[in-house]
């Protein structure tokens, strides 16, 4: 039973095939679902963000088939071709993908290191997981760990400090096009979280003329009124474009809402001022071909990768200290792993002691002590239990930390040791649910 | 000879011209490489004409327009070398265009020889305003003209995503060209006019290279400038316009200083 991994990010696949992978928020549970319905497969969680598409699943078994299941169930039930996917999705398992899920999570394998916006994402794919009842003891401990170890990064590590944001890289790049960007117009189409945290750096970038527009205008309302600024319906987008200089885009829609047609309208109303245009939206917002219209600029998230390796150069050496704090964490979350291994043996040794004592115990209060009051024969029996409990102590410890022995050959010495044969072992899978109650 | 090969060049230059001028603007890299093709013939065939007229006892150019010649050749070779190193769109728009103006002038020199000075031309008042308010109106013309060699390679830049390396906002840039223009271009129309007028008053009706070559020059920055402060028109097109108008003015104002 292990951790599995299967996805594609900003590294491995350009952004049009991570259009085409990505899971929109209506369909995560439904697919979730279908996932842990297929064999191997026990618990899922998915994250689905504009950077990448990762699924987090704890198989059982065959890994290589679960995997195989994975793919099928990711692809092929999606109608999406694997030959195009083929040099981009990638499978982990094991330690390795411990290892990558703890990185993602504490944004060192995000483009832009650092940003917080990501943990944050990492809680909500397996929040909606967990509404769907798809994680279960063993992965949400895992991610729990994953958390921690975000944490810890960020507080033991100066890599989420002068990150640099959407909002932070769009007004330097709108610097290169407009002489005063106080002086722009911003428009900012959606309200979500990344626009929240666009919004948040517009704001810190002293730019005060800004319009939010949104589908839901009350959260547009919501979002504008926090930083002062004016909310604006959707339905006016075009007479929008007319009148903004920047225009940033992170809205979940499936489909552009900017097209070619669209921006060439816009394009003499505008009276062929310059339009610069961030779209930080997977799927795209904005088509690609508004990119060929002279006056228009257009930059999407990929584009934005340059910028975040100037800041990775940076902040190396906090790189390098979070990178180390995430395989502390890596090597603590295997050694409960481990320890979830022998939990049956231990169960099993620790049952059939137990046995024993209270068989003997009940066999000399009978015989013996016949007429001993309750009290004395309640700390009899706790007495009996504290010594098993004491000579099984050395057992138990040697084989949750086999501190290099060979934890099968523990297991096997023990099983001889105790008396205990294999079919006193507990089912796998009663043990985790002991476990979780 | 020189004659026959300037003229070659400044053809073979003209089409490169056309092909850069319509790759820049159509993202058209095919025509680029074509132009760059001729360019690079067009300047083999200068340096063939170059070294004939050095080598020859009595050379067809005189010593001003043999130096203006070797001083282009020498630029074109520097700016080519830096070009690809830097591989920009921008280089050999610029290099072609300018190269053009330059052959065409040579080998107008070169075919017509010097001109019959006329009698009664004096230096009137007409004539000093004319001249001086159409070198006048070249000189603005000559820092837009850098202005929107400026805008075309930062805005390559831009939508190639490249970072660092920029020469300014594009709007600052875009600016302080039209404003150089607004200025320039009063100030060239005066001394179109002003020649035209000198010119009816000698009685001369000839229409020589560089007349054409200003009227068209004119034609270009009246289009560019109306449709600018009238609709906003700005960008890559009116750059290239601005270039091309820029060089129709240089090939007119080096015959004019030839003659």
């Amino acid at each position: 039973m292990q951790l599995v991994i299967l996805g594609l990010n900003h590294k491995t696949a350009p952004l049009e095939r991570r259009e085409s992978f990505a899971v929109a928020k209506d369909d995560v549970a439904p697919l979730l679902s279908e996932l842990c319905a297929t064999q191997g497969v026990s618990e899922a969680a998915l994250l689905s963000t504009c950077n990448r598409v990762e699924l987090y699943a704890i198989v059982e078994g065959n890994v290589t088939a679960a995997i195989e299941q994975l793919h099928v169930t990711m692809l092929d039930h999606r109608e999406l071709n694997r030959s195009d996917f083929a040099g981009s999705l990638y499978a982990l398992d094991g330690t390795e993908a411990l290892h990558h899920l703890l990185r993602v999570a504490a944004s060192l394998d995000s483009m832009v290191m650092g940003e917080p916006q990501i943990l944050g994402q990492v809680k909500e794919a397996v929040q909606t997981a967990r509404d769907a009842g798809t994680v279960g003891m063993r992965l949400g401990r895992i991610f729990d760990a994953a958390f921690t170890a975000a944490k810890s990064v960020r507080t033991h590590t100066e890599i989420g400090q002068a990150v640099v944001s959407i909002g932070s890289v769009a007004a330097d790049l709108a610097a290169r096009i407009f002489d005063d960007l106080t002086r722009c117009r911003v428009l900012l189409v959606g309200a979500g979280k990344m626009a929240e945290a666009t919004a948040r750096s517009l704001s810190a970038a002293g730019i005060e003329r800004v319009y939010v527009a949104n589908r839901s205008l009350d959260r547009a309302v919501t979002l504008a009124q926090r930083y002062g600024w004016r909310a604006r319906n959707m339905s006016e987008l075009e007479e929008l474009l007319v009148e903004a200089d920047v225009v940033i885009m992170s809205t979940g829609a499936r489909r552009p809402l900017i097209d070619a047609s669209l921006a060439r309208r816009v394009v003499p109303a505008r009276k062929y001022r310059p339009l610069f245009i961030v779209d930080i939206a997977v799927p795209r917002n904005v088509d690609a071909s508004v990119s060929d219209i002279d006056t228009i600029y257009l930059y999407n998230v990929d584009d934005l990768e340059s910028v975040s390796q100037v800041n990775l150069e940076n902040r190396k050496e906090a790189a390098a200290q979070a990178e180390a704090l995430v395989k502390e964490h890596v090597v603590s979350i295997e050694a409960w792993s481990e320890g979830l291994k022998v939990q049956p043996t231990l169960a099993a040794i620790r049952s059939r002691a137990d046995g024993i004592a209270r068989a003997e115990l009940d066999k000399t209060l009978a015989r013996s002590l016949p007429d001993l009051d309750e009290a004395t024969r309640t700390a009899l029996e706790k007495m009996a239990g504290s010594m098993v409990a004491k000579l099984l102590h050395p057992t138990m410890d040697a084989l949750r930390n086999p501190n290099g022995r060979d934890p099968e050959t523990l297991l096997d010495t023990a099983l001889l040791l105790h008396g205990v044969t294999p079919s006193d072992l507990p089912a796998e899978r009663s043990s985790d649910s002991e476990e979780t109650s | 000879m020189t004659g026959t090969l300037l003229t070659s060049a400044a053809v073979c230059l003209g089409v490169a011209t056309a092909l850069h001028f319509s790759g820049l603007l159509r993202a058209h890299a095919r025509r680029s490489a074509a132009g760059r093709v001729l360019t690079a013939l067009s300047v083999g065939l200068l340096i063939v004409a170059g070294v004939f007229e050095l080598s020859n006892e009595s050379p067809m150019l005189p010593m001003g327009p043999q130096v203006l010649l070797l001083v282009s050749l020498g630029v074109t070779l520097v700016i080519g070398a830096v070009g690809r190193t830097r591989s920009s769109a921008v280089v050999g728009p610029v290099v072609s265009s300018l190269l053009m103006a330059v052959a065409f002038a040579l080998a107008v020199k070169a075919l017509r020889g010097d001109l019959p000075t006329s009698e009664s031309a004096e230096l009137g008042t007409i004539t000093v305003v004319h001249i001086g308010s159409t070198l006048l109106g070249f000189l603005l013309f000559i820092p837009a003209f850098v202005l929107a060699v400026l805008f075309l390679h930062q805005q390559e830049r831009i939508k190639r995503k490249l970072l660092g390396g920029g020469v300014g906002s594009l709007l600052g840039l875009e600016r302080q060209a039209w404003r150089l223009l607004a200025c320039g271009f009063p100030l060239y129309s005066i001394g179109i006019l002003l020649g035209f007028v000198w010119q009816e008053s000698q009685g001369s009706d000839a229409v020589r290279p560089e007349h054409v070559l200003s009227a068209l020059s004119w034609c270009v920055y009246a289009m560019i400038t109306y449709r600018h402060f009238r609709s906003g028109w700005r960008g890559k097109p009116a750059a290239v316009a601005n270039m091309a108008a820029f060089c129709c003015t240089l090939g007119s104002v080096l015959l004019y200083v030839m003659r």
